[in-house]
């Protein structure tokens, strides 16, 4: 099922005949396999003992090895993408509500939100290191990473008009907060999800860069301090495990979808 | 008033209706008056635009006449939706995909403000011919059986007034004949005044007592055509010499409309 899933996006993304495969499960271990063996005779190729470029042998050990400074840092980036995943969302269900509620004002403020996240982080990051220290930085950062995806969902999701469940509570005798609550809110639970997605691995990402360019704990951090060591391993361990704890994010959020909002992935829904 | 409290009569006096679109007038409806008995079945029929729905959504109070009135009862239309006490049916069902029938149908009652009615809800589950579905989700139903829910919807605020527009017009033959036969069964359980808009003229033949025949726009009203036919109305009406004569009688005074329009529109645009 989880690797479906992710295939399943990379299909959409990039349509043609690998995502033809999406289904078939053994093809893509074998993918997986295949490219681990490239990898392995590309790094031998290399050479310099795994200084540029280390085998997949030689990260497995470092995974192994180093994995009780990797899991402590593990931690403190969770919480960083955690906290916030929380911000960001917070945030852009304040920018989005005015937007859904007084229409007037939704293509200036979605004008603002867009030059806001067009400003690469990579030039915001230093920025905030200079305006606060310790997590907040970090937490900042991933909240910057979240908040125009589900600032943008939520004023797509809110903001759609649906005239016949409008006529519907209209005949009832509802009015538009009744519209509001009963309709508007909890059918942007698609589109709501849909960002969740993407939210949650960009939280962690967002948390990693943030770490990279100044922290003092997190996986970043460590990242940074294997580079500077020139432990290429270790680095390349630590990519491994961040690309695991984004694919996580992304699974989680799709099983917690699947399981608790069946409706939002059923074709045949009229919307 | 005691004899009005099981159903209404609906009386529109001059009415009339315009709409402006892109700045322009558009005579939608041109000074219609009838009255219709309380506790019959009555169907809008004419050509498509020709503003049946407009009518029935100024019974619903989901449009105002330009000029004119609405009467329900000896109240207006407005007075009737607060009090509950119309229920309307939609041409898509228009059914909550994230509520389950069960759910969909108490939310009449829930915009209403009215407590629910658990033991109501399963009789009209048997009433429109679902029982066992009520935790079934509308993406898991058939387009006729959503009908079905959005028909249980409408009656379970016990309105005195069915509202019914083109329920069935995106339906099949036979599945719409089944449940042409089923509305006509439960409106006789119910005993309810009830309008519908159809362009069917053999299903507005089959299932009503008056036929309201409307011109292409600006809607007037051609003539309210009396079907005498018995009732409980069977299938085998449906191949009877009678009910074809009938039908051929609506459709002629539609197609005579529609020439008298179409001589009217080339002369004064003609050189």
């Amino acid at each position: 099922m989880a690797t479906v899933e992710i295939m399943r996006t990379r299909q959409s993304a990039r349509p043609g005949p690998k995502g033809a495969r999406a289904k078939v499960s053994w093809i893509s271990l074998a993918s997986v396999g295949g490219f681990l063996v490239v990898w392995q005779v590309l790094a031998l190729a290399v050479g310099k003992d795994g200084l540029l470029l280390p085998t997949p042998v030689q990260v497995a050990q470092a995974l192994v090895r180093d994995r009780d400074i990797i899991l402590s840092a593990v931690g403190s980036t969770l919480i960083t993408a955690g906290l916030g995943l929380l911000l960001g969302s917070l945030i852009a269900i304040v920018l989005a509500l005015p937007t859904v509620l007084v229409p007037r004002t939704r293509a200036f403020v979605v004008r603002q939100m867009t030059i806001f996240y067009c400003l690469p982080l990579v030039t915001i990051a230093p920025l905030l290191y200079l305006l606060a220290s310790g997590r907040t930085p970090q937490v900042i950062m991933a909240a910057l990473s979240v908040l125009f995806p589900v600032f943008i969902a939520l004023v797509q999701g809110l903001g759609a008009h649906h005239a016949k469940w409008e006529d519907l509570v209209t005949s009832l005798g509802g009015g538009r907060g009744r519209y509001f609550r009963s309709v508007q809110m909890p059918a942007s639970t698609r589109e709501f999800f849909t960002a969740a997605r993407i939210a949650g691995p960009a939280a962690v990402l967002g948390a990693t860069l943030a770490e990279y360019f100044g922290g003092t704990k997190g996986l970043g951090v460590v990242m940074i301090n294997a580079l500077a060591q020139l432990n290429a391993p270790r680095a390349y361990a630590l990519g491994v495990v961040i690309t695991l704890l984004s694919s996580g994010a992304f699974l989680l959020v799709g099983f917690i979808n699947r399981r608790f909002f069946p409706w939002t992935e059923e074709l045949g829904n009229d919307h | 008033m005691s004899e009005e409290k099981s159903t209404v009569e609906i009386v529109v006096d001059n009415v009339s209706k315009e709409f402006v679109v892109d700045g322009a007038p558009l005579e939608a409806i041109q000074d219609i008056s009838f009255t219709l008995p309380a506790g019959g079945f009555a169907t809008l029929v004419g050509p498509s635009g020709s503003g049946k729905s407009t009518l029935l959504r100024m019974l619903a109070d989901l449009e105002v006449p330009t000029s004119g009135t609405v009467s329900l009862g000896g109240k207006s239309p407005r007075e009737r939706v607060r009090a509950h006490e119309v229920g309307m049916g939609f041409q898509d069902s228009a059914l909550l995909p994230w509520r389950n029938v069960r759910r969909n149908i108490d939310f009449a009652r829930e915009v209403a403000g009215l407590p629910p009615r658990p033991e109501l809800v399963e009789e009209l589950l048997d009433l429109v011919g679902l029982p066992g579905f009520a935790t079934a989700r509308p993406a898991q139903l058939s387009g006729g059986m959503r009908q079905r829910v959005s028909l249980a919807r409408a009656l379970v605020l016990e309105p005195r007034l069915l509202l019914l527009d083109e329920p069935f017009g995106a339906l099949d033959e036979f599945t719409r004949d089944a449940l042409n036969l089923e509305l006509q069964r439960i409106w006789m359980h119910e005993a309810i005044t009830t309008v519908m808009v159809t362009h069917s003229i053999s299903e507005a033949v089959f299932l009503s007592d008056t036929i309201v025949v409307m011109s292409a726009r600006p809607a007037t009203v051609l003539a309210l055509v009396d079907v005498p036919f018995e009732r409980p109305r069977s299938p085998e009406l449906l191949t009877s010499p009678e009910f074809f004569e009938l039908c051929a009688s609506v459709t002629a005074m539609l197609k005579a409309s529609h020439a008298n329009e179409a001589v009217q529109n080339s002369n004064p645009g003609g050189r």
